[in-house]
């Protein structure tokens, strides 16, 4: 027996179809075991796989041949039950019980069981010299063909009757395993089982290996996620195709050429005309290249878009625009186009307020309202912002669903509103808005190159959008910027008219007030000026000599009208305070001491007619302040006239010092104090506070004493000092124990920035 | 002998008020070698300036000036008086009874009076010696 003269090619090729059977059954069984889908097209290829592996056996050289034979074609049954099994349990299991499949079974059972053990199918079989053995089929073969092609045939309609249910990618699944089990079945309907009929034995090993064509697409279709659109698919093949014929023939026509001009591949002209036609070949077929693309294109797949083209016209469009309606509008309306799709909206998230929240501003066939229903609670943003990949209804894992109910409820709700998948567009890691899209107008399923395509787009419509809503925010910007600019100028104007007429009005009380003051002090010091004026003349003796008697009438008419003249004064004095008009005039470099000195010079005179003393203490260290120099005269001489107007025994003693207060803020204050101490009838402590207050106040026991009520002057001295930012107050023991006054005044400069 | 008589000093006394007119008349006649003329409105004033301007009035060589007149107020006649060539070099005297503070200031530091009296302070008798002084 030599085995190196039997391993032929279809040999090798029977046990490589073996090999890749069970290869891509192990791929199957470690990918999902489970699987109804997996584990019956495992049978499949298990199946498959003894086909070939058995038809290996049977090529052998080998002493029984009809045992072999036999096997082989039981094996043949066994792969049409295998896949008339598949296709009752894809895409999901059929619901029937075990009895009804085991009816479903009995034929291709009984088929097995009599090809196996008696010649009714198989007969006989032997070898023939050079050629493939030879088989003669028993009476009941035909029963076997219909069989094993009623397997089949019952197959494609289940699986042409699903596929038309069907949708998305279970239905492209479909449409590939369709095709493989069509191929199996055609070439071994030809070879195996028609061909042999007619005593042609020549190709009985063809349908054996096609089973891996069938195994291939399958587990293909089966295990990715997206598989390719078969047209697409098919315009692949078609291509490479026509590269290899072009190839191949291009091969041997250079190697024709070389014969017949140099005699040989391995000459030196046939090296240098090498190096003129390598490159040529190269140019040549990048241009053939694109020549066949649009051949196919135009000719065999027009309805099939372009990537580039696609991305292109896109990209061209969104370049034009910046408003943000238009952008969404055309982002929409481009991948619609290009895909035909039912329906397509877009979702853009809006931060404006802090909140996410989500506008649909423009949809086909969608109701606005059902996409933002979409985006309800937070998980959709929270899933589409961390994934960032698109969602397709068809390709989430049950196991998924199961585990998550928050994604269970995004996809039931998109199946609601018909939506198939959903495109996260995401710029700088931010989720900017949602593309939403129903299904293809074909009802076919998103292909990878479709969800590559709309990635690619995506991103792009993230850009545009982004820059739109920049844009449009920038707009806003400016408009609400400038309606703040017209409020505010508004409100300024405004503000200047009540100022205006405020400031208008404060004038013309300003002009009554001093209109009052000027009616007031004439109405009151004319009728003085007139009395005295006469009096001076009678005095003088202008209307003729006096009697004596009558003189001293006349000095007594005299002193009062002078009293009268000095209350008038003091009224005069307080009205501007009472008015709020008073200001005063600082001036720097005032000296206390000068001005106390004055003061109590000028009074001097007064303490003397009463036999009481009038003291000033000076002190070194009095700074110099700022004042209004006649004010704050007024000011003190008023309060000195006071202490000595109350006081009948004893005197009055004017300090002055420089003390230093902790007003509890950073700078310790440094102030003047000057104190006007009497010995006369004191102060009840209510007194102490109403007497700088009411400018008619006066000393409750004021009729005891023998002078004219000088009330208002404590009053305007506290209206000075407080001008001057100081402090007034009065102590005193109580009655008849003395009052003290106290003014205190700042020194520091900035106090008195008036 | 006879004292030579001096011609009498000039005064131009813008005054309303009826008693206080008889009041100065008398006390001026008193202390003699006066010739006053005594004006009861703001205007009056006015025009006697236009006319020392012209040459058709005596200049005088005092004027007192009351502020609040029938009219028009003292400070406008005083400012009538500095402005005009003829007349701003006379001395003016302010005798009045509104001692505003604003309007001292104006009439002192603005139109450079001589003096700003108040007449319930200046009686007769206190008011004569200043204006011989003045007038000497």
């Amino acid at each position: 027996m030599c085995y190196n003269y039997s391993m032929d090619a279809q040999n090798i090729l029977l046990i490589a179809s073996a090999a890749i059977n069970l290869g891509l059954w192990g791929l199957l069984f470690f990918r999902g075991r489970h699987k109804n889908t997996h584990l019956f097209f495992g049978f499949v290829a298990i199946s498959a796989a003894l086909w070939s592996g058995l038809t290996v056996g049977y090529r052998l050289p080998t002493d029984n041949i009809l045992n072999w034979c036999r096997f082989v074609y039981a094996a043949a049954i066994l792969v049409s039950l295998a896949f008339a099994y598949f296709s009752l349990m894809f895409p999901e299991a059929i619901k029937t019980n075990k009895f009804l499949l085991f009816l479903f079974s009995l034929p291709a059972l009984a088929f097995i069981f009599l090809t196996i053990s008696t010649n009714l199918v198989v007969a006989d079989a032997f070898a023939a010299d050079g050629s493939e053995n030879k088989i003669i089929f028993g009476a009941w073969y035909v029963f076997y063909v219909l069989c094993f092609a009623g397997y089949f045939i019952l197959s494609f309609v289940l699986l042409f009757i699903n596929k038309r249910k069907l949708s998305g990618v279970a239905r492209i699944r479909s449409e590939y395993i369709l095709f493989g089990g069509f191929c199996v079945w055609i070439f071994a309907m030809l070879s195996n089982i028609l061909l042999p009929l007619l005593d042609i034995f020549s190709l009985n090993w063809l349908g054996q290996v096609s089973g891996s064509l069938l195994i291939f697409l399958g587990t293909y279709a089966i295990l990715i996620k997206r598989p390719m659109d078969s047209r697409t698919a098919a315009k692949k093949i078609i291509i490479y195709a026509l590269y290899t014929v072009f190839v191949y023939g291009i091969f041997y026509f250079i190697i024709w050429l070389y014969i017949a001009l140099f005699g040989g591949v391995y000459s030196s002209g046939a090296y240098l005309l090498g190096i003129i036609t390598a490159p040529l070949f190269v140019m040549f077929f990048v241009w053939l290249n694109n020549k066949i693309k649009r051949i196919t294109d135009r000719y065999l797949f027009p309805s099939l878009y372009s990537h580039q083209e696609a991305i292109a016209k896109l990209a061209d469009e969104l370049t034009n625009f910046i408003d943000l309606d238009k952008i969404v509008k055309s982002i929409l309306k481009s991948i619609k186009e290009t895909m035909q799709i039912e329906k397509a909206g877009i979702l853009l998230v809006d931060r404006s307020s802090g909140v996410i929240k989500y506008e649909a501003p423009q949809t086909f066939g969608f109701n606005p309202d059902d996409l933002k229903f979409l985006m309800r609670g937070g998980f959709s943003t929270e899933y589409f912002s961390e994934s960032s990949k698109v969602l397709i209804i068809d390709e989430i894992e049950p196991v998924d669903l199961e585990q998550n109910r928050e994604l269970n409820q995004l996809s039931e709700s998109m199946k609601l509103i018909g939506a198939s998948l959903s495109i996260p567009m995401v710029i700088f890691g931010k989720l900017n808005g949602i593309i939403v899209l129903g299904e293809k107008v074909s009802g076919d399923p998103y292909t990878e190159e479709d969800i590559n395509l709309l990635l690619t787009l995506s991103k792009q419509a993230a850009i545009a959008v982004y820059n739109a809503q920049l844009y449009r925010e920038v707009q806003n910007f400016n408009k609400s910027l400038q309606q703040k600019i017209d409020q505010q100028t508004k409100e300024i104007k405004e503000a200047y008219e009540v100022e205006k007429q405020a400031h208008e009005e404060l004038k013309k009380l300003d002009e009554a007030k001093n209109n009052f003051m000027l009616v007031t002090q004439h109405h009151l010091r004319t009728p003085l000026s007139v009395t005295r004026g006469y009096l001076d003349l009678l005095l003088k003796g202008v209307y003729g000599k006096i009697p004596k008697k009558v003189v001293e009438v006349l000095n007594i008419m005299e002193k009062s009208t002078r009293k009268e003249i000095d209350v008038v004064n003091d009224l005069l004095n307080v009205s501007p305070y009472q008015l709020g008009k008073a200001v005063i005039k600082i001036e720097d470099n005032i000296s206390m001491i000068d001005i106390l000195m004055k003061i109590v010079g000028d009074l001097k005179a007064e303490a003397d007619k009463k036999n009481i003393y009038l003291k000033f203490e000076p002190s070194d260290d009095i700074p110099e302040i700022l004042a209004d120099k006649n004010q704050i005269k007024l000011a003190l001489s008023n309060i000195v006239d006071n202490a000595i107007k109350y006081t009948k025994k004893g005197g009055v003693t004017v300090k002055i010092s420089n003390e230093i207060f902790d007003t509890g803020e950073k700078e310790l204050e440094s102030v003047i104090l000057i104190a006007v101490e009497d010995t006369g009838i004191g102060m009840s402590s209510e007194e102490q506070r109403a007497i700088f207050n009411k400018p008619f106040q006066r000393s409750k026991d004021i009729w005891k004493i023998d002078v004219v009520g000088k009330g208002i002057g404590l009053y305007i001295s506290a209206q000075i000092i407080k001008a001057h930012r100081g402090k007034i107050w009065a102590e005193s023991e109580g009655k008849n124990k003395g009052s003290a006054f106290f003014v205190q005044l700042p020194i520091n400069k900035n106090s008195l920035k008036l | 002998m006879k004292k030579i008589k001096s011609a009498p000093k000039k005064i131009l006394w813008i005054e309303d008020e009826r008693e206080l007119i008889d009041v100065y008349k008398c006390t001026l006649k008193e202390a003699g070698n006066f010739s006053v003329e005594f004006m009861r409105l703001g205007q009056s004033a006015i025009n006697r300036i236009k006319e020392i301007e012209r040459g058709s009035a005596e200049k005088p060589d005092l004027i007192v000036l009351d502020i609040l007149l029938p009219d028009i107020s003292g400070d406008v006649v005083l400012e009538e008086i500095k402005k005009s060539p003829a007349t701003k070099d006379i001395a003016v005297f302010v005798l009045t009874n509104y001692s505003g503070e604003h309007m001292q200031e104006k009439v002192r530091e603005r139109l450079k009076t001589d003096r700003y009296l108040v007449k319930t302070e200046w009686g007769p008798n206190k008011l004569i010696p200043l204006l011989k002084k003045i007038l000497k």
